[in-house]
C-alpha cells in the first residue's frame, strides 16, 4: 500500500532537482561512487596486485575455454554462411553489404550473450559451491576479485572477437574477389544494362571491400536556379519549393513578456518576390528592388480599403464586368507559410491577417511584405527549435527572397503591451521580435534562410529538365582535402524516380543524366560541367578538378537533365573522399568497438551477479544495458505534454481526476527520461552503421564508445567491489 | 612482516553469530557468545555435533561471514583483514576446487594469490603433490576426474602451499582410507613438529583423540567444555597402579591389602575413556528431553 505514493514521492523529488544536479548527474554519481569506492577499499587499494588480478583471470579464461565456451564461433560462423547463401541482394555491393552486417551481427550476439552467461553465473555459482572460499581465504582482495573476474570474461570475448574477426575477414575477401571477378567478366562481354554501366565500372574500379574516410557537405540547398555570382537573390521554384528559417522558442521567455501564452498569438512578417516564370525561356532577374518599409506596408495591407465590401460577391463589379465579358485575369501567385518542427514534420500553419484568405504577391520582381498570425492554439505548445516555412503556390512563377535586404526573410514578433489603454480604446501593442537561430558558423549572423524542395521517395526532388531545372547546391565548409592529383573523387548516390507522362517512351530505358561542377566560394571559380548517369539508389563515383575545392569552401551544383525523372537527393547523397584505408584496419575498429561494448557488458553483468541470483542478473544486465534504447524508442511518448495528451485520449471529465492523471504521467514521463540519463546508451556503440556502407570508422566514434565503457564501467566495477566487500560469500 | 599483538593463534570473545531471514528477523543462532583461545603451536579440535557452529567459528574466523556480536582475532590481528590471509592455510569441509583445472594448474593459481615467485613454486608444487600422495599421472588429471580422497589431498596440498603459520582443516579425514587417514595425521603430527597452529575441526573423534593437544566441544552454538585431551579423558574414580615385575605372590598380597581396606572388584590400572565417550556423554546431559540432539540453538 506505501509503495505507490513512495514511488510518486521519488518521481517528485527527481522532477524537482536543482538544474545543476540535473545538467551533471552522470559525473556527480560518478563522483561519488568513486569516493564510497575509496572509502570502503582505501586499504584494498594499496594493496592491489596485477599478478593476483592475472591469476584470477587467467583461471576464468582457462575454465571458459575448457567448459568449450568457443564452440559457439563455429555454430555462428555456420549461420552466417547459411544466411549469406540464402540472401536476395540488389547487386554486388549489397551482397557484400549484407554479408559484413551478417558477420559483424553474429559476432555481436554471440560475444554479448556469451559474456552476459558467462559473467553472471560465475560469482554466483562460485558461492554456491564455495569454491570462492579457497580464493577469498587467501590474500586475495574483493576488488582483485571484481577486477580479475573482468578482465578473464574480457579475454574470452576478446579470443570469440578474433575468431570471428578472422573469420569474416576471410569470409568477406572470397566474397569480394569472386564478385568481383563476376563483374570484370559481364564488363569486359558488354552484357551489362546501359543504366547499370557506370555502378558497375565503379565497383569494378574500386573494389567492393572499401574503408574510406568521407567529407559530408554542411548543407544542401535547392534553388530554382544557381546564383550569378555576386547575386543576392535565391530563386525557388512555384509549386514544389519552400524556404525555412529556424526560431527557438522559449515559453518562459514568453511569459516573462508579461502576456499570456494561452491567448496570444505569434506574428509572423515574410519578405518574398516572385517572377512569372515562361516555359522555355530564362527570365533575367532584376535589380534588387526597394523593399517597402514594414509601417508601410502594415498600413497598406490592413487597411479595410484593400478588400472593400462588394455585398454578396466577391470581386468589384468592374472585375465582373470584365470576368462576364470573356477577359481572364491574371492570376495573382500566392504563397503559403507553415509551422514546421524541428524535423520539418508541420505542426501548424500561420494564417494571412484578416480580411485576407490567402498570402497573395504584390507586384512582380519586387519584394512583397506578408504577414500573418499563427494561432494561439498553436503558438502555445511551440518550444524549442521550429521552423517557418514558405511554400511557393503557384507552378508558373519562380520566388525568391534577397539575402542582402533581407538576410532572414521571415521574421517572428510577440505582441506584448507598449502601454496603458486610452479610455475607449483597445490597449497599446508592440511586436517585439523573437530573433532567428544563430549561424553556426559565425554567430554573431542569423542563420540563412534553408532552400528545400518536395519530399519524394529518396529526398528532395530535382525535377529534370535542360534548361531552369532545379539545381541542388551541396555546401562544403573547411572540408579538409589534399589533393594528391588534379582530381578529387566523389561519391553520389541518390534516387530515380520517372513521371510516366513526361518521359518519352524511348529513353524510358536509358539512364538518367546528371550535371556536376563545382564552384570554389573564396576565389569564385567555377569548373566545367561534367555529366555522369547515376543509376537509381547505387553509388556512384565521378571526379572534379581538385583546384576548384582548394581551402575547403565550395559548392557541388547538381542538377538532373532528363525531362521526367526526378533525382531524389539528401544532404548524404554527395559525399567527397578524403582517403581510403584497408578494409582489414576498418574490420578491426568495428571489432574494437564490440569490444568495449563486451567490456561494459562485463562490468554490468559482474556487478549484478555480486546481489542477485543468476537468473535475475541477467534479466537486470539486460534492462541496464537497454534501458536507455529502450526509453529512446519511446521518444515522444515520454515529451513533455504528454499528460494533456493522455487526458485528452482518455476524455477525463472531472478535473481533479484529469490533473492527476496529467500530473502523474508527467513525471512519470519525467522519471523515466531521469532513468535514461544514468543507464548506458548502447548506440554509442556503431559497430556495423559505418563498415556496411563502406565508410572508414572515425576515431571519435571509438573514442565515445571508450567514454561510454569508462563512464559507466568504473563506476560499476567499483559498486560490485563495494557489494562484494560487505557481502557473506558462504551460503 | 606483521607484528603479532599477544602470543594467542586464534583468540575469540563474545562471538556470535545469527543467521537472519529475508526480513532481518533472527532465524537461527549458530554460535552463541563464544570464547575462545588457541596458543601458537598447539594443534587445537572443534568438536560438536551437525550444526553445533563449528563450520560457522572456521567461517567467521576466515571472514567469510561476518560475525553479529563479539571479536575474533587471528595470529595478532582482527579477521577479515586479508593480509593475515597471506600466513594462514585452509581446507574446508570439501574440497571445493576449480574442477576444469589440474592438480599443478590447481596449486599454482594458488601460489600466484600469495605472489609466490615461479621458480619457488617450481619447487614447491611437486614437492607438496609428493607430500599428499599425488603421483606424476594424477597431478595431470582435470580434478572433475579426481575420486573424493584425491580431492581431499590436493585441497591439503593447496592449504599448505604458502607454508602456512595456522592451518584451519574442517574434516580434513573425511574421504580418505585408513591409510590416507593415518597419512593425514601424521602429517598433523608432523606440522606440530614444525611449530604450526592447527585447528582441526572433524567428527572422527579418534582422529582428533590421536593429534589434538587440547579441544572444545560445541553444542548448539556454546561451548560446552576445553581442556587438555588427556585431562579430558581421565576417569579419575579409578586408579591404576602400574609396577614393574611383581610376582603373582606379590600382586595377590597387593590386592589383599587392598581388600582388607574394603575395596572390592580391585583392578590396579588408570584406564581412559575414549574420546567418544566423552562426546557422547556430554551431548546427551545436554540435550533436554525429546529433542534432538542435531541443530542449532535457539535464536
Amino acid at each position: 500500500m506505501t509503495f505507490l505514493p513512495m514511488l510518486h514521492a521519488t518521481m517528485l523529488t527527481l522532477a524537482e532537482l536543482p538544474t545543476f544536479i540535473n545538467q551533471h548527474l552522470g559525473w556527480i554519481l560518478f563522483a561519488l561512487i568513486f569516493l564510497i569506492g575509496l572509502a570502503f577499499g582505501a586499504k584494498d587499494f594499496a594493496r592491489f596486485s596485477g599478478r593476483r588480478i592475472w591469476a584470477i583471470s587467467g583461471v576464468c579464461f582457462d575454465e571458459s575455454i575448457r567448459r568449450r565456451v568457443l564452440w559457439i564461433t563455429p555454430l555462428a560462423i555456420l549461420g552466417v554462411i547459411v544466411v549469406s547463401q540464402l540472401q536476395r541482394p540488389l547487386d554486388e555491393q549489397d551482397a557484400i553489404r549484407q554479408t559484413t552486417k551478417f558477420c559483424l551481427f553474429a559476432t555481436g550476439l554471440i560475444v554479448t550473450i556469451t559474456t552476459i552467461i558467462l559473467a553472471c553465473t560465475n560469482l554466483p555459482r562460485e558461492i554456491d559451491n564455495r569454491v570462492i572460499f579457497t580464493v577469498v581465504t587467501k590474500p586475495t582482495t574483493r576488488l582483485e576479485i571484481v577486477i580479475g573476474k573482468l578482465l578473464g570474461f574480457v579475454k574470452v570475448s576478446l579470443l570469440i572477437l578474433i575468431i570471428m574477426g578472422v573469420f569474416s575477414w576471410g569470409y568477406l575477401r572470397i566474397r569480394a574477389w569472386n564478385f568481383g571477378r563476376e563483374i570484370a567478366q559481364r564488363l569486359e562481354s558488354n552484357s551489362v544494362p546501359a543504366t547499370s554501366i557506370s555502378t558497375l565500372r565503379y565497383y569494378n574500379q574500386a573494389g567492393l571491400l572499401n574503408a574510406k574516410t568521407l567529407e559530408t557537405p554542411d548543407n544542401v540547398q535547392v534553388y530554382a536556379h544557381v546564383p550569378a555570382p555576386g547575386e543576392s537573390r535565391r530563386y525557388l521554384f512555384g509549386g514544389d519549393g519552400n524556404f525555412n528559417v529556424g526560431f527557438d522558442i522559449s515559453p518562459d521567455w514568453i511569459a516573462e513578456q508579461g502576456v499570456d501564452p494561452a491567448t496570444t498569438p505569434l506574428v509572423v512578417v515574410a519578405q518574398v518576390g516572385y517572377i512569372k516564370r515562361k516555359k522555355g525561356q530564362d527570365v533575367a532577374p532584376a535589380p534588387a528592388p526597394a523593399v517597402k518599409p514594414f509601417a508601410a506596408a502594415t498600413q497598406a495591407s490592413a487597411g479595410p480599403a484593400s478588400r472593400p465590401y462588394y455585398g454578396p460577391f466577391i470581386m468589384s463589379p468592374e472585375e465582373r464586368a470584365r470576368v462576364m465579358s470573356g477577359f481572364k485575369p491574371v492570376e495573382v501567385p500566392t504563397v503559403s507559410i507553415d509551422v514546421m518542427d524541428a524535423t520539418f514534420y508541420s505542426a501548424g500553419n500561420v494564417t494571412p491577417i484578416p480580411p485576407l484568405k490567402t498570402f497573395e504577391m504584390g507586384d512582380p520582381n519586387e519584394l512583397t511584405e506578408l504577414r500573418g498570425t499563427i494561432d494561439p492554439k498553436v503558438a502555445k505548445n511551440l518550444k524549442g527549435r521550429y521552423y517557418l516555412r514558405v511554400n511557393g503556390g503557384s507552378a508558373d512563377a519562380e520566388y525568391f527572397v534577397d539575402l542582402n535586404r533581407t538576410p532572414s526573410p521571415i521574421m517572428l514578433f510577440l505582441p506584448v503591451p507598449a502601454g496603458p489603454a486610452a479610455p475607449g480604446q483597445p490597449p497599446q501593442i508592440a511586436l517585439k521580435p523573437i530573433p532567428p537561430i544563430a549561424d553556426p558558423l559565425d554567430p554573431s549572423k542569423p542563420m540563412g534562410p534553408i532552400f528545400k524542395t518536395r519530399e519524394g521517395n529518396f529526398g528532395m526532388q530535382l525535377r529534370g529538365g535542360s534548361e531552369r531545372s532545379s539545381t541542388a547546391i551541396f555546401q562544403f565548409r573547411n572540408a579538409s582535402f589534399s589533393a594528391d592529383g588534379d582530381t578529387a573523387p566523389f561519391e553520389l548516390r541518390g534516387g530515380v524516380e520517372r513521371s510516366g507522362d513526361d518521359t518519352p517512351a524511348a529513353e524510358a530505358e536509358q539512364p538518367t543524366r546528371v550535371a556536376v561542377r563545382v564552384q570554389n566560394r573564396t576565389s569564385g571559380m567555377m569548373s566545367d560541367e561534367i555529366i555522369v548517369q547515376p543509376e537509381s539508389n547505387r553509388t556512384l563515383l565521378f571526379e572534379l578538378p581538385a583546384k576548384a575545392l582548394q581551402g575547403g569552401n565550395f559548392d557541388v551544383l547538381v542538377r538532373c537533365l532528363t525531362l521526367g525523372d526526378y533525382l531524389g537527393v539528401s544532404p548524404k547523397s554527395l559525399v567527397l573522399i578524403t582517403a581510403r584505408q584497408p578494409f582489414a584496419l576498418n574490420l578491426a575498429k568495428s571489432l574494437l568497438i564490440l569490444w568495449l561494448m563486451t567490456v561494459l557488458v562485463t562490468a554490468v553483468a559482474i556487478f549484478t551477479s555480486t546481489f542477485l541470483s543468476w537468473p535475475i542478473a541477467v534479466v537486470l544486465t539486460l534492462v541496464i544495458l537497454l534501458g536507455h534504447w529502450g526509453v529512446d524508442q519511446l521518444g515522444d511518448a515520454l515529451a513533455p505534454g504528454i499528460g494533456n495528451q493522455v487526458v485528452t485520449d482518455f476524455g477525463l471529465k472531472s478535473p481533479a481526476k484529469a490533473e492527476a492523471v496529467r500530473a502523474t504521467v508527467e513525471k512519470l514521463s519525467y522519471f523515466l527520461n531521469f532513468i535514461s540519463t544514468v543507464l548506458p546508451d548502447i548506440n554509442k556503440y556503431p559497430a556495423v552503421e559505418d563498415i556496411e556502407r563502406g565508410i572508414s570508422i572515425p576515431a571519435a566514434k571509438m573514442i565515445d564508445a571508450l567514454a561510454v565503457t569508462l563512464g559507466f564501467g568504473v563506476p560499476l566495477v567499483l559498486l560490485a567491489y563495494v557489494f562484494l566487500k560487505n557481502k557473506e560469500v558462504a551460503p | 612482516m606483521i607484528a603479532p599483538l599477544n602470543d594467542a593463534a586464534v583468540q575469540t570473545e563474545g562471538l556470535t553469530k545469527i543467521y537472519k531471514d529475508f526480513w532481518g528477523r533472527d532465524k537461527v543462532r549458530a554460535l552463541d557468545a563464544l570464547d575462545l583461545t588457541i596458543r601458537r603451536g598447539e594443534v587445537f579440535g572443534l568438536l560438536g555435533p551437525n550444526g553445533s557452529g563449528k563450520s560457522t567459528t572456521i567461517k567467521l574466523l576466515l571472514g567469510l561471514i561476518f560475525p553479529t556480536r563479539g571479536t575474533a582475532s587471528v595470529l595478532g590481528r582482527p579477521v577479515g583483514d586479508t593480509e593475515i590471509n597471506s600466513r594462514i592455510g585452509f581446507l574446508p569441509e570439501e574440497s571445493y576446487l576449480y574442477r576444469f583445472l589440474n592438480g599443478e594448474e590447481i596449486l599454482r593459481f594458488y601460489g600466484k594469490l600469495f605472489k609466490i615467485d615461479r621458480k619457488t613454486l617450481n619447487q614447491r608444487v611437486p614437492m607438496l603433490l609428493d607430500t599428499v600422495g599425488l603421483d606424476a599421472k594424477s597431478r595431470k588429471r582435470k580434478l572433475r576426474e579426481y575420486s573424493k580422497g584425491m580431492a581431499r589431498r590436493i585441497g591439503l596440498a593447496q592449504a599448505m602451499i604458502n607454508n602456512p603459520d595456522l592451518i584451519l582443516l574442517d574434516e580434513p579425514t573425511t574421504g580418505l582410507d585408513p591409510i590416507g587417514t593415518r597419512e593425514m595425521k601424521d602429517l598433523i603430527l608432523s606440522l606440530k613438529q614444525q611449530g604450526k597452529t592447527v585447528l582441526l575441526c572433524s567428527h572422527l573423534l579418534a582422529d582428533v583423540q590421536d593429534v589434538c593437544n587440547r579441544i572444545t566441544i560445541l553444542f548448539r552454538g556454546k561451548k560446552m567444555v576445553e581442556d587438555e585431551v588427556r585431562e579430558l579423558i581421565q576417569k579419575k574414580e579409578i586408579t591404576t597402579i602400574e609396577a614393574r615385575g611383581l610376582s603373582d605372590q606379590q600382586t595377590e598380597e597387593l590386592r589383599q591389602f587392598i581388600a582388607r581396606m574394603g575395596v572390592n572388584g580391585v583392578n590396579i590400572t588408570h584406564p581412559t575413556t575414549t574420546l567418544e565417550d566423552l562426546f557422547l556423554r556430554i551431548v546427551r546431559e545436554n540435550t533436554p528431553q525429546g529433542q534432538s540432539s542435531v541443530g542449532s540453538g535457539p535464536s
